[in-house]
């Protein structure tokens, strides 16, 4: 009978840690992706400009937003590109859209 | 209370009782609720309603945040890291109980009862591991492709390790409900195969987890296959030991 009790106590704490193991490494993984997803979605807030500002009169921010294959990088280009003959040019806002995390060449 | 302690006549009541008398029957045993039948029933439905709740949350989450979270291959990940711990639990308890290490702390019955235990149990995280790939978005998996060995469009030779180590695995968990009719000797040689089969587990885990990169699951690897290695050898020392008392006595 002793024994009887300790081998139901010993199953009980397996199946419950084979649980708590596989919600862990869930847990795990799930932060981790919303961190990579959180990351590239404030790098490209710090990318992208005000929709309502204004360009100085001779040039004109464009931005490219390349995307790597991971995913989770966001390299931001900005070049000047100089204007003639417009006294006041809209910058042209950038779409978050544009940013897709998911592009993935192999999973992470 | 003499009655109990001499045998009955056969075909009829014991010398100098007119009826037979029932021995008293002890009172049942209330079993607590942490240890009991039920214990099992509420923990696997509680686990299961996690693993469910899990994916709820992941789908409301992504759904919000416009990201994809895919869940179906994070619960493969870990249910796969669950049912390899599992394993070297069951190798950990075979081999104590084939070199008949049964101390005061872990006797037989139990070390038996957890080995049986532990087997099913790590076929039913097995299970999780592979079946639940047929929801995965990501990997396009069919039944053949889970099923059949080789044939995983994802890191088909690991894979196909993993797949073959089930089926080993599966072999060795069944052969000990034929052990009378296949007998010990073909019993035992079905048994040394269990060990091609955590060799094959341990493969496919370490090249075709994706989580191998981590020191985490590399210390866990080999501290396991280390636990294993050196049990074997115990088991082997302990063996060629009882041989040789065997023979002088």
């Amino acid at each position: 009978m002793k024994h009887a009790i300790t081998l139901r106590a010993m199953k009980v704490a397996t199946l419950l840690s084979s649980f708590v193991v596989t919600l862990a490494v869930v847990a795990f993984l799930l932060l981790g992706s919303l961190n990579v997803s959180d990351a590239a979605q404030g790098q490209t807030a710090q990318v992208a400009p005000a929709p309502t500002a204004t360009a100085p009169a001779t040039a004109t921010a464009r931005l490219n937003v390349t995307v790597t294959p991971s995913g989770s990088r966001v390299v931001p280009q900005a070049t000047a590109v100089p204007q003639r003959a417009a006294p006041t040019v809209a910058a042209q806002p950038v779409q978050p859209q544009q940013v897709q995390p998911r592009a993935r060449t192999r999973k992470s | 209370m003499s009655h109990l302690t001499q045998p009955p006549a056969p075909g009829g009541p014991p010398p100098g009782m007119g009826a037979p008398s029932r021995p008293p029957t002890p009172p049942p045993l209330s079993k607590p609720l942490l240890i009991g039948d039920l214990s099992f029933v509420l923990i696997g439905m509680t686990g299961v309603l996690a693993i469910a709740l899990a994916i709820v949350t992941a789908v409301l989450i992504g759904a919000l945040s416009g990201t994809d979270l895919n869940l179906t291959w994070f619960t493969t990940r870990g249910s796969g890291i669950a049912a390899y711990v599992l394993m070297v639990g069951v190798m950990v308890y075979g081999l104590l109980l084939s070199a008949r290490s049964n101390s005061g702390e872990l006797p037989a019955p139990v070390s038996y009862g957890m080995h049986d235990y532990l087997t099913w149990l790590s076929l039913g995280f097995t299970a999780l591991h592979v079946f639940i790939l047929l929801l995965d978005k990501y990997i396009p998996y069919t039944l053949p492709s889970l099923l059949i060995p080789l044939a995983s469009p994802y890191e088909p030779l690991w894979v196909g390790a993993g797949q073959i180590s089930l089926y080993l695995s599966l072999v060795v968990t069944l052969s000990l409900y034929a052990r009378r009719r296949i007998g010990k000797r073909a019993w035992r040689a079905i048994h040394y195969l269990s060990f091609g089969s955590f060799v094959g587990v341990a493969a496919h885990a370490f090249f075709s987890g994706t989580d191998s990169k981590l020191f985490v699951m590399q210390a866990m690897y080999a501290g396991s296959l280390l636990l294993v290695t050196g049990l074997t050898i115990y088991r082997v020392i302990a063996s060629r030991r009882g041989r040789q008392l065997a023979r002088v006595a």
